[in-house]
């Protein structure tokens, strides 16, 4: 019977008695009335069923997370007699009798002393506040890449680099395969690092994988989508006092990769040809504050140095606001001015020149090289170790110097990708910086059903971000305003695939994989959240109370002394 | 004769219910030939079963077509003939049992019947034809249903044709035919890849079964073959074939492909040309004037489809300086196969007598091969060697021109002359006194020292102390300054001064220093480097300076009055000398920059005025190679995960070409690749063709080089604002 129809029946039963008591004409009428009443209070009650709240003392309580092993939930279960304490995580396996619960929830659950948390624990954007009181019971580990770190933003003709750190059950060789097939490998046993790398030949968005192989046995493969872009060639200006081979092969091999480049020889006093290769870039004809932010880097000899007069205090300011320069000293001057910065070299070798090797490979060099210190970076060195070009910072840009004298010998004996990589190096270190915003922070592995963190820096508001994905329609995430200009906000994928994010006037993508990818990954940035979070337990516990009801037999004895005291009142 | 009255009946009324039969039969035919063709039975089934259909259909009515007998046929006249009074029952009853009346009745029965116009019945006939009309309509919507359907574009559907007609190539039998010349068996080879040599001809035959009336063999670049039909079951045709290819095999039936078979690869290796190792002589062979020494010339011909003949050229120089004539002269070559493989040996025996040859004639052979590539022969030849005869004679004044020697009256005697001079005084050594002996001596040690001076000039004017270090092994190779002797300085154009200079440097004690070199510079004076004085090439430094220590011994012993001793030294430096005039024969035209004349009337003026700053805007940037490949491949990353669009399989045919003539080069890497492509333009789902064509086509992209892209500034926000505040404070 219902509670309802329990307190009706009661309340009828007890309205009859009391009725029949006072209607009945008989002598004694108060005490009847008092017994009447008294059945029907405890008839009112047994209805009732009234209880009471007492305080309870903490528990432990048991969380079920990803990675738990059942059999470790049970044990702990039984051994806390924590059944009606045992929660979980949404994302974990269903328990049998758990109560759903997320990790911001678990310091709003009521008398649970000390967590036990079994499995690999939270998401790392999901932790709860810190301070909780845990014990954490890890399951195994999974074999795979545990760490990954790819390059930014890969170019054509650049380096995709795939760092990170491999545990691999037993030896084998982890393959970079890309969309044609294995690009690097690398022998990797037990919990190694790896690196690996890759010059992407097409942008787009290429397939790449890593895979462990072990004889004829792939162990394992994961998904490596990459966004590969065109390159963003710096545009530069060359200045020369005399014509020279090193100026005119590297203006024919930068022009043909499609990089803007001004070449300005002197010709004569006041005479000077000037080559504009690949429009886009500036004219060079006078280096005002306007036409050097046409360029990424200047690169001049110390002869065009000296001779651009008034416009030195030009160049110096543009290279304060980030302009490159490099310079070529002809000779073996202690001190180098350039840029209005002192770059100190230092004498190499006897003689006017010398030979030195870069790679294996023979090239001429200056008899000076830049004198080591904390702001002085090489970007090569000789195979002896001494630097062959290095830079320094002054404001937002940057100075350099090359000491490597002909190399398009290099070319011209048959080796264009070693000229092609030398130069690479010098401008892609010396050249001004893109604006840093606005723009999408990357995002490292996303996964279906798990948040992925968006952050955007930019100046101004912009509340919200718009993702696409192919084939479905855009939603709309968003953003905190967060301090120093930046905006967060999360998301979570609902399918796999290429996720475009737009919003601030910036574009990003990121790709989110199956819920069941990078599994090891995935294990250690979970193991990784939950080191981090346990730390000293600093949150008390919310009381709690308990209802306790009161034993039906005080209102059963009620009604019994009431019905017994009309029935001896008769008899008597 | 009454039951013959009815018989015209009878046959009439059986024949309509045999015209209903067989509509009938007709409906249950169709209706078969219908099922038949929805279970796509073959063609001679679904025949044999549509005729036992009909006959069976037939055989099951032919009771009812008997039903219509006499006594039928009567009742329906009783019915339909009101004149016949209900009696025509009687007309079926043979005349004989009838009596009298019954006969009479039947009579008169009988005479209007004749009279009268009877219809007969009409058993069946709509529901037969709405059968047959219900049988035509099913048969019309299985073939409706069983035929393919014509595609948008005009083309065939090849997946739908083919399974409706299940044609296909089940063997192939190429017969590779090498070109006569090559005398070679025809070879079979298993399967379509072939490999043939250049100009074979090349017989396919394919066994096809199935319905199908042509069978091409289609190459890339739209080269077609046609097959013939062999009269059995089966293709054949041939062709020449000169350069490698991709085909695959495709039959067609009423104009419409029904098979499309794999690409195969016809490799066509080329007939290369001889190569000729020569085996001897290896080094240059020197003759003496006079030494009948006959020369074996042998080599080693390779040749991968065979030699057809070779012969020995020379060429024999004669003459020097200008005057150097030639003749060229082939003499035959003994040939011989070596081994089982295609190698073959060349040989034969130079003789100087038959060629004539004279001292200071060079001659210069080669041997030449070639093989029996028709029409025209491939040649090859081996590498040059050199036979010479050593001239002895008529080079005293020769060796002046051709070292370019000052010609001013030279003041010193030949070699040769010294030589004579050294002989005579040898031979009269007899009659001579010790003291006349010895001062003869010593006049030709002079002469000989003039000589060597004389050619020290080639080497820089201070050759003799190199002489002194080298040839330590007489008295008079100490250092000092008794090597410096007035007719030496003279000689060499040198002053007083420096000689003097030379005289009064200390001499450094032995092993006082480890290198030689500093004491020199530190207590000597540079004259100018020997080795840079001239510009002779090293070999004729090394020779000359080679004859000058031979002369150098051989004045050694003449100062010292050992005459005899000399000899061997004069001949030697002779020899020395005859051998870098022969070098002198050799020259090469010079070629190089020919600067324009220059104004002499403007050299050096500092005019500026017609030189102006110029200006000049090119674009070299190339555009990226394979656009089309680039272009498939984003049309590929743009369709993950769906179907390809029409547009993007129309990218993807766009790619083929330049994916079929790369499998053409590298069928191994590529041959995968361009066979998924294939099936990727016909079945737009196919994802293992997408992984296939998607690692082809990226193989075919050239590995870039590096190249620099501009970096995104790592800044934080405190970075930014700092230089802000750095730039407003300024």
């Amino acid at each position: 019977m219902s509670e309802a129809a329990t307190w009706g029946v009661a309340i009828v039963a007890a309205v009859v008695l009391v009725g029949a008591e006072l209607r009945r004409a008989a002598p004694r009428r108060a005490l009847r009335g008092a017994l009447a009443g008294l059945a029907a209070l405890g008839l009112l009650l047994l209805g009732l069923q009234p209880s009471y709240l007492r305080t309870v003392a903490p528990q432990e309580a048991v969380l079920v997370t990803p990675g738990a092993d059942p059999a470790r939930v049970r044990d702990l279960v039984d051994s806390l007699g924590a059944g009606d304490r045992l929660y979980r995580l949404p994302e974990a396996t269903a328990a049998h009798g758990a109560r759903v619960v997320t990790p911001e929830g678990l310091s709003t659950v009521a008398g649970v002393r000390r967590w036990h948390v079994v499995g690999d624990g939270w998401h790392p954007a999901e932790a709860p506040p810190r301070g909780l009181a845990a014990v954490w019971h890890p399951g195994a580990a999974q074999p795979g890449i545990v760490a990954l770190a790819t390059s930014a933003a890969p170019h054509v003709g650049g380096r995709l680099t795939v760092r990170g750190q491999v545990q691999a059950p037993r030896a084998g060789r982890l393959l970079l395969l890309g969309p044609g097939g294995a690009v690097d490998s690398a022998d990797v046993s037990g919990a190694a690092p790896f690196a690996l790398a890759d010059t992407p030949r097409a942008a787009g968005r290429q397939a790449y994988t890593l895979a462990l192989v072990a004889g004829r046995d792939t162990l394992w493969r994961e998904h490596l989508p990459v966004e590969v872009r065109s390159a963003a060639l710096p545009r530069v200006l060359v200045l020369r006092a005399a014509p020279d081979f090193e100026a005119q092969f590297f203006k024919t091999w930068y022009a043909a990769a499609g990089g803007s480049v001004v070449l300005e020889t002197t010709l004569s006093q006041g005479r000077t040809l000037t080559e504009t290769l690949n429009a886009g870039a500036g004219e060079g004809a006078a280096l005002s504050r306007a036409a050097l932010a046409d360029f990424d880097l200047v690169w001049l000899d110390d002869r065009a140095w000296a001779g651009l007069g008034g416009a030195r205090a030009t160049l110096s300011q543009a290279v304060r606001e980030g302009l490159g320069v490099l310079v070529t000293p002809a000779d073996g001057r202690a001190r180098i001015e350039a840029a209005g910065v002192p770059f100190a070299v230092q004498p190499v070798g006897r003689g006017a020149a010398r030979r030195v090797a870069w790679e294996g490979a023979e090239v001429g060099a200056a008899p000076w090289a830049p004198v080591p210190s904390a702001l002085v970076r090489p970007v090569w060195r000789d195979d002896t170790g001494a630097p062959l070009a290095a830079w320094q910072p002054v404001g937002q840009g940057r100075v350099g110097v090359v000491a490597a004298r002909e190399t398009f010998r290099w070319r011209l004996a048959g080796h264009p990708d070693r000229y092609a990589r030398f130069w690479t190096g010098i401008v892609e270190a010396l050249a001004r910086s893109a604006p840093s915003a606005p723009r999408w922070h990357p995002v490292a592995l996303a996964f279906v059903d798990e948040p992925v963190s968006l952050a955007l820096t930019v100046e101004g508001g912009v509340p919200m971000a718009t993702l696409r994905r192919q084939g479905a329609p855009p939603d709309t995430v968003f953003l905190a305003q967060q301090p120093a200009g930046s905006w967060t906000g999360r998301y979570w994928p609902l399918a796999p695939g290429w996720h475009d994010v737009e919003g601030g006037g910036a574009v990003a993508a990121f790709y989110a994989h199956e819920g069941t990818a990078w599994a090891a990954w995935r294990q250690a940035r979970r193991w990784e959240a939950m080191a981090a979070w346990r730390a000293a337990p600093t949150i008390a516990p919310p009381t709690a109370t308990a209802t306790v009801p009161v034993p039906l037999g005080w209102w059963f004895a009620l009604l019994v002394i009431g019905l017994g005291g009309l029935w001896l009142e008769r008899k008597v | 004769m009454s039951a013959a009255v009815l018989t015209p009946y009878v046959s009439a009324a059986r024949r309509r219910r045999r015209g209903v039969a067989a509509l009938f039969g007709l409906a249950a035919t169709l209706a078969t030939v219908a099922a038949g063709l929805l279970a796509e039975l073959p063609s001679l089934a679904l025949g044999a079963l549509a005729l036992a259909t009909a006959a069976v259909t037939l055989a099951a009515l032919e009771p009812w077509v008997r039903q219509a007998d006499a006594a039928r046929v009567a009742a329906h006249l009783s019915r339909a003939v009101p004149a016949l009074e209900e009696s025509g029952h009687l007309l079926a009853v043979p005349a004989g049992h009838l009596d009298g009346l019954a006969r009479l009745q039947a009579a008169r029965v009988a005479a209007r019947l004749a009279g009268a116009a009877v219809p007969l019945p009409r058993p069946q006939l709509r529901p037969a034809l709405l059968l047959v009309a219900a049988a035509a309509l099913l048969l019309a919507g299985s073939i409706h249903f069983q035929r393919p359907t014509p595609s948008a574009g005009g083309g065939t559907d090849v997946a739908a044709v083919a399974a409706a007609t299940p044609a296909a190539v089940i063997g192939a039998e190429v017969v590779v035919t090498p070109p006569a010349y090559a005398r070679q068996p025809a070879a079979h080879q298993e399967g379509l890849d072939v490999e043939a040599l250049a100009g074979a001809r090349v017989a396919w035959r394919l066994s096809v079964e199935g319905p199908a009336e042509a069978a091409y063999l289609i190459f890339a670049g739209a080269d077609t073959l046609r097959l013939a039909a062999d009269g059995t079951d089966g293709f054949a045709g041939s062709r020449v074939v000169r350069a490698s290819a991709l085909y695959h095999a495709e039959l067609r039936q009423a104009g419409a492909v029904v098979y499309r078979g794999a690409f195969h690869a016809l490799t066509v290796a080329d007939d290369l040309p001889p190569v000729v190792s020569l085996l001897a002589p290896t080094e240059r062979v020197v003759l003496e004037p006079g030494q009948a020494r006959r020369i074996a010339v042998r080599a080693l011909a390779d040749d991968d489809v065979g030699l057809a003949g070779a012969r020995l050229r020379l060429t024999v120089a004669r003459g020097s300086g200008e005057g150097v004539s030639f003749r060229e002269v082939t003499l035959p070559l003994a040939v011989s196969r070596r081994d089982a493989h295609r190698a073959w040996t060349l040989t034969t025996t130079l003789d100087p007598t038959a060629l004539a040859l004279a001292p200071g004639d060079e001659v210069y052979g080669h041997v030449e091969a070639w093989d029996a590539r028709a029409p025209a022969p491939q040649q090859g030849r081996s590498e040059t060697f050199f036979v010479a005869v050593r001239d002895t004679s008529a080079w005293a004044v020769a060796e002046d021109v051709r070292l370019a020697v000052d010609p001013v009256p030279a003041f010193f005697r030949s070699q040769r002359q010294i030589i004579l001079d050294t002989e005579k005084l040898v031979a009269e050594r007899a009659r001579l006194d010790a003291a006349t002996f010895r001062d003869r001596a010593n006049g030709i040690g002079l002469d000989q020292k003039a000589l060597r001076l004389r050619y020290g000039q080639f080497l820089g004017e201070e050759y003799e102390s190199e002489i002194a270090a080298g040839t330590s092994s007489g008295a008079e190779a100490a250092p000092g300054a008794d090597r410096h002797d007035d007719a030496a300085h003279e000689a060499a154009g040198h002053d007083e001064e420096a000689a003097h200079a030379h005289e009064t440097g200390p001499a450094p004690a032995a092993g006082a220093s480890a290198d030689p070199a500093a004491i020199i510079a530190s207590f000597g004076h540079m004259h100018d480097t020997e080795e840079g004085a001239t510009f002779y090439s090293d070999d004729i430094k090394r020779e000359l300076k080679a004859a000058l220590a031979e002369m150098w011994e051989a004045e050694l012993r003449l100062r010292t009055a050992r005459p005899e001793e000399a000899l061997p030294f004069e001949y030697q430096a002779l020899q020395l000398i005859k051998a870098l005039q022969q070098k002198a024969r050799v020259y090469v035209r010079r070629i190089g920059f020919e600067p324009p004349p220059l104004r002499e009337e403007r050299r050096l003026t500092g005019d500026l005025d017609d030189v102006r700053s110029r200006r000049a805007a090119t674009a070299p940037a190339q555009p990226p190679v394979y656009p089309e490949v680039r272009a498939a491949l984003d049309a590929l990353a743009e369709a993950e995960g769906r179907a390809l669009t029409t547009a993007e399989q129309e990218m993807l045919r766009a790619a083929a070409p330049t994916l079929a003539a790369a499998a053409a080069e590298a069928p191994g890497r590529y041959l995968e690749a361009l066979e998924a492509l294939r099936y990727l333009t016909t079945d737009a789902r196919c994802a293992a063709c997408r992984r296939r064509v998607l690692a082809g086509l990226w193989l075919l992209l050239p590995a870039p080089q590096p190249l620099p892209s501009r970096t995104v500034a790592p800044a934080t926000d405190a970075a930014t604002r700092y230089f802000e505040a750095l730039r407003q404070g300024r």
